[in-house]
């Protein structure tokens, strides 16, 4: 305003430019556009201020001369309000706007987080994260669990209080929003008429600024409800659906192993009593018969472990991992199949890597491929097994040089009951098909490969991060 | 003169016993049999019997409790019979003082290899003084200068490693619970950090395994521990 009448000033007494009011118009006009409602007013009251004591007769004094001037001051101030109401009115809807656009944004980045996520958790971390981004505050997603007890699902902008707590709990009894009491607000989810689960917000003033917001926080807990009740619909068809397949497998194994224990189990059979039938049997006989005995069960009791483990497996059995050197999971499994591998010499290469897996499963793996080199390649064939850790991955690779698998697909070897076409090899094809359900309890792979010769299978674990300390230790004895 | 061992064997399956009994006599022992945890506690009271054989699956309980009891008064050496896959079972027996386990089925060798090797290590233990040289295979530990040597040759170890080396090599024959190793080396505190043990086996297989990928001597009990292989003093590690 002094810079309007420094200007005006000028105008008046250099340059003689009658309408000086004019120019406090324009001053009280800008100022009323650009600044809030309350600066406008002021700046309009100053504009009438200025003019009358720098203009109107008589000069520097706040008296009017010429009631005229009245009508000058009252339009320059109406101006003044009239730009200032229109513009902030247009500032007010444009801020709204914006929120309004900000929110619709928002829900639909939450409408597609829910619609992707495919684990409760999952639905309620989203519905946490937009709710307390959202409302300004915290927000909390409670579920209710097996035995009708709430439990927490997912939290943002800190734990949530005690408070919220036993609001969500009278809010899931009644199905009916709570909270309101202790400046909070917990909705109830309903899946259908059922409620699931609470969502609180807080803080939330019912009757005050929040009121505008209940439409959204009611239409994101309907939409929260819908993605759980849609996530735990698709998690119960797939329990079905791995229900019945496990039943498949069950039966399909069963059936097939039949056979494979019913032929040790004939040789055994007419074995022992060959032997009690005629005690005067040569000893040479003798002793044939008794190796069948021995070796026919030793090839049961192969069999029946086998099955066990893959019903374990198939069990979903979870793996008990613990920080394990690969060298000694190799080392026991090499020792259990000394005896099959004979003359194979063996080279064990970068095995001082630790995994975190369960070792007896490990060795599982290793031991039925390694009894599967020693089944399939000539006595005296080397086998190289090379462990390689990358932050990533850990990879193992057992290779033999013998006639690898010829024409046959690869994956073909990982079915159950699939036999080599060697002539005389014993077992139920289980070996290789255990060995992958253990890679993959582990949430890692198995792959066969053509070698340049002989096969060589690709173990890879996913990493589990730095192996924990050990505490160091300095000096030597 | 001393008498042959005499041997309780607590087992509820009778054609196991029967095979038991076969093997077991045709070698000299006597025996005695029990088929509950009851009849097996009032044997072992009443004939202080030198070694046991022990079904951990009994119809009147676990195994193990007999075992606890009996470890309440007496050190004889006792064998566990397990299923395979209970790994955890033969911790627990372990654990609670057995001595050794055998898993299901086995072969008459083994089990008379096992028996012989227990007897073996409960005849050295009481009152016997081994002196502060300790020698298992090729490998020789003198415990009083904390020296190391395998086949002569003198090998640097770390305390912890020598602290371990010597409890395994104390122990040669018999296997040790991860549990057992950790709380006798680390302490009672340290009882579940299995690494440890495995970081420092590792390390010891490096000094005194020629392939440490191939143990001879410290050899690994999947899921359960560790042994070392008992050999008598001198006699090479050879496969």
């Amino acid at each position: 305003m002094a810079a309007t009448t420094g200007v005006a000033w000028v105008a008046r007494y250099r340059f003689s430019v009658p309408d000086v009011e004019m120019l406090f118009l324009l001053a009280v006009s800008v100022a009323a556009a650009f600044l809030g409602k309350r600066p406008s007013l002021l700046a309009a009251a100053l504009g009438v201020g200025c003019y009358d004591f720098f203009f109107v007769p008589p000069p520097f004094t706040f008296d009017i001369g010429d009631a005229r001037y009245l009508l000058t001051f009252a339009m320059l101030f109406a101006a003044g309000v009239v730009v200032s109401s229109l513009t902030s009115g247009l500032r007010q809807e444009r801020q709204a706007a914006l929120r309004r656009e900000e929110r619709a944004l928002a829900q639909y980045g939450l409408a597609s987080a829910l619609a992707s996520a495919s684990s409760a958790a999952a639905v309620c971390q989203a519905a946490a994260r937009f709710a307390a981004s959202a409302f300004g505050g915290s927000a909390a997603v409670l579920l209710r669990g097996e035995a009708g007890t709430l439990e927490l699902a997912a939290a943002e902008g800190g734990a949530p209080s005690p408070e919220l707590t036993s609001w969500a709990r009278s809010a899931l009894a009644s199905g009916r929003p709570a909270g309101a009491a202790d400046g909070l607000l917990c909705l109830p989810l309903l899946a259908g008429l059922e409620p699931v689960g609470v969502l609180g917000v807080a803080p939330w003033a019912e009757d005050g600024s929040d009121a505008e917001r209940t439409p959204l926080v009611e239409a994101l807990a309907q939409q929260v409800a819908s993605a759980l009740l849609r996530v735990r619909l698709g998690e119960e068809a797939r329990q079905a659906e791995r229900r019945a397949s496990a039943e498949e497998q069950r039966s399909a194994l069963l059936s097939s192993v039949s056979h494979d224990l019913r032929t040790p189990l004939a040789a055994i059979t007419g074995a022992a009593t060959a032997l009690r039938g005629d005690p005067a049997l040569p000893p040479a006989q003798r002793a044939e018969l008794l190796e069948t005995v021995c070796e026919e069960a030793e090839r049961m009791e192969r069999l029946v472990a086998n099955l066990l483990d893959m019903t374990r497996l198939q069990g979903g059995a979870a793996p008990r991992r613990e920080w394990v050197p690969l060298e000694e999971v190799l080392g026991a499994a090499l020792a259990r199949v000394e005896r099959l591998l004979g003359d194979r010499p063996v080279k064990v290469e970068g095995a001082a890597a630790l995994v975190h897996a369960d070792p007896v499963l490990l060795g599982q793996l290793f031991l039925n491929l390694l009894e599967n080199a020693a089944k399939y390649t000539p006595p005296g064939t080397p086998l190289t097994i090379r462990c390689r850790q990358a932050d990533e991955a850990t990879e193992v690779e057992v290779a033999d040089r013998g006639p690898g698998f010829g024409q046959a697909e690869p994956e073909r070897l990982f079915e159950r009951f699939s036999r080599g076409s060697h002539p005389g090899v014993g077992g139920a094809g289980l070996g290789l098909a255990i060995a992958r359900a253990i890679a993959e309890v582990h949430g890692g792979t198995l792959t066969a490969q053509r070698g340049d010769p002989g096969a060589v299978f690709r173990l890879t674990l996913p990493g589990a991060g730095a192996p924990p300390e050990v505490p160091p230790e300095r000096e030597a004895v | 003169m001393t008498a042959e061992p005499l041997l309780l064997l607590v087992e509820d399956e009778l054609p196991v016993r029967r095979f038991l009994r076969a093997a077991l006599g045709s070698r000299g022992y006597r025996l005695v049999e029990a088929g509950t945890l009851r009849e097996a506690e009032q044997l072992a009271t009443s004939h202080n019997p030198d070694l046991v054989v022990l079904d951990l699956q009994l119809p009147d309980g676990d195994g193990v409790e007999l075992l606890t009891r009996l470890r309440a008064w007496s050190a004889r050496p006792v064998l566990v019979l397990s299923a395979r896959g209970r790994e955890e079972d033969k911790v627990r027996a372990l654990d609670a003082g057995a001595d050794d386990y055998l898993t299901k089925p086995f072969g008459a060798e083994e089990l008379l290899a096992r028996i012989r090797a227990a007897l073996r290590r409960a005849a050295r233990a009481p009152g016997e003084q081994p002196g502060p040289v300790l020698e298992v295979g090729q490998l020789r530990i003198d415990q009083a200068r904390h020296e190391v040597q395998l086949g002569g040759r003198d090998v640097k170890v770390t305390p912890i490693e020598f602290k371990l080396l010597l409890l395994l090599a104390r122990n040669a024959g018999k296997v040790l619970t991860h549990r057992q190793i950790l709380v006798e080396v680390w302490g009672p505190g340290q009882a579940s950090q299995t690494h440890y043990v495995r970081v420092y086996m590792a390390e010891l297989r490096r000094k005194l395994e020629e392939d440490p990928a191939r143990p001879r001597l410290l050899l690994t009990e999947p899921g359960v521990g560790y042994r070392m292989a008992d050999r008598p003093p001198g006699e090479s590690q050879g496969g």
